[in-house]
């Protein structure tokens, strides 16, 4: 396959599934049991449309940024990994893991920010280790940036830069429960064109060791 | 006699995690650092009897910072907190030196067992009073 052919994202559909399996696993556990996820969507989208697709609106939202390394891939940078909530929903975490109150319209603490960095870099990890495990390629998230703005205008930052690397991107839409209610938190993968031409390339290789 | 720890983690929540636990277990903690060139120089200035170490971190990250306090003391009992669980990274902090592993979201006993482990085998070290 060279670098520009389109493919089918259903061929990473049990490698993202498994991934996604196991962050649920690790998001079990760091909130005693109160959050889980599941793969809802796997897509790909020409980058200049996937602000419209993954509708994240005008609405200011609080995200985890972190960005994805990989050995094999070119410039070291495989990609981002987006977790976005809307403030409510990033309070209640926060509060949840810090055994408090939720204060509503309150500035958000060092520990508050502390508490959902390391949220998205266990999920992010978690993910990670299994895409790692699957491919055979070191894939290693950065260090957390905690972002609070409008969820367009981050994702035009991020997809700014993956768009040095391919003009495509693969969007894995995943669902959140808290205490078994679907909630508004939202996890974005957009691997950059080097990276998804390493998953497609263990796929395949999986499937023909298969 | 008490034991004296240093915790390097970027993250304020696991910081306050393993301080909190590593004190109700009797430990000490000395310091803390946000990376691995910070936590190298408090390991140089404070002289820990163990060091709780995260992998990924900004700047200089949990290698760099291992690879500077092994320097520093070829003795030193580093135990890595990570989320980073690969095989292959595992490998490298163990020949690098790391004394242990445990795995983020890490629960207190098994981060006390850790801890006690290390406390022993530093306590063997020591001369003992006759």
């Amino acid at each position: 396959m060279n670098a520009t052919a389109p493919f089918d994202p259903a061929l990473l559909g049990d490698f993202f599934s498994a991934a996604t399996q196991h962050a649920s696993l690790a998001m079990s556990q760091w909130t005693n049991g109160r959050v889980s996820l599941s793969l809802d969507e796997l897509r790909e989208a020409p980058l200049e449309e996937v602000s419209a697709e993954l509708d994240m609106g005008d609405d200011l939202l609080t995200m985890v940024v972190l960005g994805v390394q990989g050995d094999g891939v070119q410039g070291g940078m495989g990609g981002q990994l987006i977790l976005a909530f809307d403030d409510e929903n990033g309070r209640t975490l926060a509060a949840s893991l810090l055994g408090r109150e939720v204060v509503a319209n309150a500035g958000w603490s060092e520990l508050d920010q502390s508490a959902v960095m390391e949220t998205g870099n266990i999920l992010a990890s978690a993910y990670l280790n299994e895409l790692t495990r699957l491919t055979r390629r070191k894939l290693i998230p950065s260090a957390p940036f905690f972002v609070q703005d409008f969820g367009a205008s981050v994702l035009a930052q991020v997809l700014a830069g993956q768009s040095l690397a391919g003009d495509r991107a693969l969007i894995c839409r995943t669902r959140f429960e808290f205490d078994q209610r679907q909630v508004n938190w939202s996890l974005f993968f957009v691997p950059s064109e080097e990276l998804l031409q390493t998953l497609l390339t263990a796929v395949q290789t999986s499937a023909a060791n298969a | 006699m008490t034991k004296r720890l240093l915790v390097i983690d970027d993250a304020m929540i696991i910081r306050e995690m393993i301080k909190d636990a590593a004190r109700e277990d009797g430990w000490e903690i000395v310091g803390h650092a946000t990376n691995g060139q910070e936590g190298i120089e408090q390991f140089e200035k404070l002289q820990p009897d163990a060091v709780t170490l995260d992998l990924v971190m900004p700047e200089f990250d949990g290698m760099h910072g291992l690879r500077g306090i092994k320097q520093l003391n070829r003795d030193a009992q580093v135990l890595i907190v990570s989320a980073l669980d690969q095989a292959e990274i595992l490998k490298e902090a163990l020949r690098a030196g790391a004394a242990d592993f445990i795995a983020k979201p890490f629960n207190k006993g098994r981060l006390l067992a850790a801890l006690q482990k290390i406390a022993a085998r530093t306590a063997k070290r020591e001369p003992q009073l006759v």
